[in-house]
């Protein structure tokens, strides 16, 4: 079935990107009807695959309700964010529960800086780790353009870790 | 400007987006420059991190949920997304269209008054254009004496011999004044006109034809130009 080859991978995405379960199912519902909805618009002929197709639209709706709730965005996804991180690393030594937490912290806290776009291509890069030439092709713009969003979304994250990795250094030359 | 370059493709060469040669470049670069090494470690650095601190395992969805959402959702018409612009957007191309048109119209009568010479409008005043004028006429009157004292004895030593670079630019200065004083002054306009025949008729002298000076004399006092001259030089 349709839903059930593409609904998990769909979801993996918009829950990287929104960081939030329920923004994700509804990101998941809203490709899926789109994608009904535009089932005229699908070509075969044009050798595309239905998956891709809809993982494009999976993209694009992302990006869409980011841009809605982009003020929601930054309280509820840090909030999630820390709650996941505290109940899964229990077993882990505490100082580095610590830090890894400060560290997701500080990446969540640039990811939403970030433009939509910027986001979604960082986040199918790094984590979805797609090549510059299919994030080009999901988004419909250059090669070019995704390099540059890119090289943006990876400065924008390199400055706040500075102070983290300097401290972790140090710790680690006491050590 | 050439290290910029590098830390941009510090980040394509972590990701594994560099073809050999790029890659290479890249490579022989960092080892010459200290800066982009530092650069090139703390990306390094970065990437690491973020891979350590990869987000959790994702949460399972509620498909249950979902799929109801869906069932629901492809059973609605799709919703027409609220458009920005409340008319179609070919009335607002119209619209904009219609307003310049009307701007236009309502600068141009602003601006432009019928009647009034454009140059007169750019600052151009009358006392200078009554200087102009006088100093036309100054610039004239050794050329048409010229020919006014041409007399028939002069044909055995040849023709009049005047520069066709000094008629030329006296016929385009001719041109100009008779521009802007059209209709402002009718007297200025007369002479200038006559004078505008007599310029070209020497413009168009060839030394061989020496029956022509002649004409040109026969053609200055037949217009008067030197009355009008002094008339005008007068007032």
């Amino acid at each position: 079935m349709l839903f059930e080859e593409n609904r998990q991978k769909i979801f993996y995405l918009a829950y990287q990107y929104t960081k939030n379960v329920e923004d994700a199912e509804d990101i998941l519902q809203e490709t899926f009807i789109k994608a009904y909805h535009s089932l005229h618009k699908f070509n075969v002929q044009n050798n595309t695959n239905f998956s891709s197709w809809l993982y494009r639209i999976g993209i694009n709706c992302s990006i869409d309700l980011l841009r809605r709730n982009k003020k929601k965005r930054e309280t509820i996804s840090g909030m999630d964010n820390l709650e996941n991180i505290s109940s899964n690393n229990k077993d882990m030594d505490p100082e580095h529960t610590r830090r890894i937490e400060e560290i997701r912290e500080k990446v969540t806290y640039v990811l939403n800086k970030l433009t939509a776009k910027q986001r979604m291509i960082f986040i199918l890069k790094h984590y979805q780790q797609l090549s510059i030439n299919e994030i080009a092709e999901y988004l419909s713009c250059s090669e070019g353009s995704v390099k540059k969003q890119l090289f943006r979304a990876v400065s924008a994250l390199k400055k706040p870790l500075k102070k983290l990795l300097l401290e972790n250094y140090y710790e680690m030359q006491k050590i | 400007m050439r290290c910029k370059k590098f830390k941009e493709k510090i980040i394509l060469y972590l990701y594994g987006e560099l073809d050999e040669k790029e890659k290479a470049d890249l490579e022989s670069h960092i080892k010459e420059c200290p800066e982009c090494k530092q650069d090139f470690e703390y990306t390094r650095e970065v990437f690491k991190v973020l891979d350590d601190t990869r987000p959790e395992p994702t949460p399972e969805a509620n498909w249950e949920k979902c799929w109801n959402g869906i069932g629901a959702g492809i059973h609605k018409k799709p919703r027409k997304e609220k458009s920005f612009f409340l008319f179609p957007r070919w009335v607002y191309a119209f619209a904009a269209v219609f307003i310049i048109f009307v701007m236009g119209i309502f600068i141009g009568r602003i601006a432009y008054h019928p009647g009034q010479s454009p140059v007169l409008q750019a600052g151009i005043t009358k006392d200078y254009l009554d200087f102009t004028l006088k100093e036309h006429i100054e610039n004239l009157k050794p050329v048409l004496i010229e020919y006014a004292n041409y007399s028939s004895s002069d044909q055995e030593e040849g023709t009049i011999t005047i520069d066709k670079e000094v008629i030329r630019s006296l016929l385009i200065q001719n041109i100009l004044l008779k521009r802007i004083i059209a209709k402002k002054s009718p007297p200025a306009e007369e002479l200038l006109e006559d004078v505008d025949i007599v310029l070209r008729e020497i413009s168009n002298h060839k030394k061989e034809d020496i029956r022509t000076p002649s004409l040109i004399k026969d053609l200055i006092y037949q217009r008067d130009i030197f009355f009008k001259m002094e008339t005008l030089q007068k007032i």
